[in-house]
Order: C-alpha cells, then structure tokens, then sequence
C-alpha cells in the first residue's frame, strides 16, 4: 500500500545514518538501507501495531547487517576507515567539512558496539533504555560503551587540535 | 540540604548528563558540581560539542532514496477461520505426545543432523540467494519438490507463528535429495526446514544444539525432519508441531 512505503520513505535518512554507522561504507549502506526498506514492506502485517516502527526498523537493520557481515571483519573496526571502498564523506560544501570528516572517520573507527550506541543516543536521540532494547543489552552497558566512545573522541579532538593550531602560527 | 551526604558524581554521571539520562533532583547535583569544577565542566562542554558536530556530519550525508516496489504476496492472509484451524491443529500437535530425548544420536541421526545444521548455516545467512525458488512461485516449489522427493509435498504455513516463506531449495542428500525450506519472522530472523527420505526413526521430536543453532527433528513415514534456527527452545518446539501437524499426509488430504 502506498501508505506503508510511504511512511517506510519518511525514514530514509534515519535508517541511512545508522546503516553508515553500522557498515562504515558508502555504497554497503545503501545496500543495506533498500535490503531494509524492502524487508520492512513484506514484514509489515507482522509487525504489532503496539510496536513503534523506528526501534522495529532499527532491529531490523541489525539483524540483517548481522546475518549479512558476520563472517568478515570488513565493518568491525579492525579495517581502518580509509582503506575501506567508499568511505563515507560529508560533502565539502557543507561548512566545517574537513573538521566533521575528521570526526566522522574517528567515530567510524570506534569498536562496533561503542559506535552503535553512541550513535542511537547521540545521534538519533533514543534514551538508554530504547538503545538496550534495540542492541538487547542492559543499560548499564550502553551508558558504560557510550563512556569509552566519548573518551576515545574527546582524546583524539585534542589530539588533532594541536597540530592544526601550529599551523595557523 | 546538606551537601555533606550527596553521593558523590561519578564518571557516570557526568555521561549521564550530556545524553539527559538523569533524574532533575542528580542533574541539579551534577550542575553546582560542574559549576565549581572546571575541568569537569570543560569536558563536559568538549562531549556536547562533539555530539553536535556528529550529529552535523551524519545529517550532511548524501543519501539516495531507495526505490521501493510493493511485491504482491503470493497467496493473500488465510481468512479467520483458517487461521483458527492452523491454531487449533498447533495445540493438537502440542498435547498430541512428545519426549525430549539426550543429545547422544545414534550415527544415521548425527549424518542427518549434520547435513541439516550445515544446510541451515549455508543458507540462513544467504543475502542474495537465500532459496532457489522464491516464495512468489509457491505452487510451483511444491510440486517440484514433490517430485525431486518422490512424495505429496505441502509447503506448512507457519504464519501463525509470526513466519513467512521466504521459499525453498533441493540439497543432495546421501542416497535421495533433500528439500530446504525457509522462512523468516518480522525481525528478519530465520528458520529452515529440512526434510529427507530416510531410515525410519523416532516419531518423538529430539533436539540438536550446535553454536547458536538449535533444531528439533523427529520422522514420520520414511521421512526425517528438521526445523533449525536461532530461537527459543520452546518457540522451535511449537513450529515442530506445526510442522509436524501440516506434513502429516492424512492431515493434508482433509
């Protein structure tokens, strides 16, 4: 029904984010993001309707990048970003773009489980308790993956810092 | 209040209060902390600015909209009645007789199992390919299948337990074919069904684990059957049942 896909479509870009977080790869996340949406639209009478559809396309995503990936160590982060295919790219309109691919990449290069839930929380705004159940771990877990991510990021931003202020002297 | 018996702010907390993850009474706590220690307040300010400029990143993403074509199912949502009967057949199968019997097979078991566990590991984790012959051509998967297995073939309907065909595929088995069936539930989770023709063994439902794999398989008329997948013992049981139910051929000829 037209309805469906439509609402399906509404979630593009939501779904698209998290399928980057998850395969760190440009061309695999769209790949992902229509094995998704096509998934969803066969699935959709089995869905209750008690359930809200973000968390049930998120699980979803998982689930198939997890049932797709699980014998190669391409998405983990035991690849380093820039040797992967089609990294993916803010485009260099957008203002401050050199300084967010940066970022990006350091956030992509998180282990797997850090970046998925920093992602859910910070990105996609879910609280604690919505990204337990959605990666089906407690939220103590998720507080404490979200703790070493942030540690990472916040050493790697001073890090990067210090070279680039010499460089205006 | 007396500042003395606050707990005192922990790692937790200050990562708690950049996600508002906590209660107003903790985050006014966390706030006259922050106020009188600047390093904690610098970090935190350093955690935010990072979440925003995440969050900038991924929104400038350039993102393609997939293009999405409603496929038709192949046979429409059974009527109530229908459904009813599937329900009522499952609770038939569950008091009809079962005992769970030690894992130790005797070794024409352990080949079956073995070929339908790696059946199960082959396919389930299929992307492209995941059936030879597609849910579409549901009609035509039985009946091939029922003459490559030599027997009246009905594909079991396991809607009623959350499942949709996904399709099938025929396996080389040890002396005839194997026939894989597969369906998946409304989180894209998986569960294959295989069947052969094969020394007559016990008509009670046995269980196979093998890593995060578990299967329950019985035979019925010089057929050896299995149902495998990532789930619940108790949720592969009653598919078992329904299996069983739907394959019986007296059943089917009602």
């Amino acid at each position: 029904m037209p309805d469906r896909s439509q609402r399906l479509l509404r979630e593009t870009e939501v779904l698209h984010r998290y399928a980057v977080t998850l395969t760190r790869d440009r061309s695999d996340a769209e790949d992902l993001v229509q094995d998704c949406m096509e998934r969803a639209l066969r699935k959709w009478t089995l869905r209750q309707s008690s359930v809200p559809l973000r968390p049930w396309l998120f699980r979803m995503m998982r689930n198939l990048h997890v049932s797709r990936w699980r014998r190669t160590k391409k998405h983990d982060n035991q690849v380093p970003l820039d040797e992967m295919e089609a990294p993916p790219q803010v485009p260099a309109a957008q203002e401050g773009s050199a300084e967010l691919n940066r970022l990006l990449t350091r956030m992509l290069n998180l282990p797997a489980e850090q970046r998925e839930a920093l992602h859910l929380v910070g990105i996609e705004g879910c609280t604690y308790a919505e990204a337990a159940e959605i990666l089906g771990v407690a939220e103590g877990t998720i507080m404490s993956r979200i703790s070493r991510a942030r540690a990472s990021l916040r050493q790697d931003s001073s890090k990067a810092r210090r070279p680039q202020l010499r460089s205006v002297t | 209040m007396n500042s003395s018996t606050e707990t005192p702010i922990r790692e937790e907390d200050l990562v708690r209060y950049v996600d508002n993850e906590l209660s107003p009474q903790r985050r006014l706590e966390v706030e006259a902390y922050l106020r009188e220690n600047r390093d904690a307040a610098d970090r935190v300010a350093e955690d935010r600015k990072i979440a925003g400029d995440l969050k900038a990143a991924f929104s400038g993403l350039p993102v393609n909209p997939p293009v999405l074509a409603e496929r038709r199912r192949a046979t429409p949502y059974p009527p109530l009645a229908m459904t009813g009967a599937i329900a009522a057949a499952l609770l038939i199968g569950v008091f009809a007789g079962w005992t769970l019997k030690p894992v130790t097979q005797p070794p024409a078991r352990a080949a079956f199992l073995s070929d339908a566990l790696a059946a199960h590991r082959t396919f389930a984790v299929e992307v492209v390919h995941p059936v030879e012959v597609a849910a579409e051509d549901e009609r035509h998967l039985a009946t091939w299948l029922g003459n490559r297995l030599n027997r009246p073939f009905h594909i079991p309907d396991l809607r009623v337990a959350g499942l949709t065909l996904m399709g099938g595929r025929l396996l080389p088995g040890a002396a005839d074919p194997a026939a894989q069936l597969m369906y998946d539930d409304a989180d894209g989770k998986r569960v294959t069904v295989y069947l052969r023709r094969d020394a007559d063994g016990e008509a009670k439902f046995q269980f196979a684990k093998s890593g995060p794999e578990q299967a329950f398989f019985w035979s019925n008329n010089g057929f050896t059957y299995a149902v495998t997948g990532d789930l619940s013992r108790q949720k592969l049981l009653d598919l078992a049942n329904l299996i069983q139910t739907q394959f019986d051929p007296d059943r089917a000829k009602q």
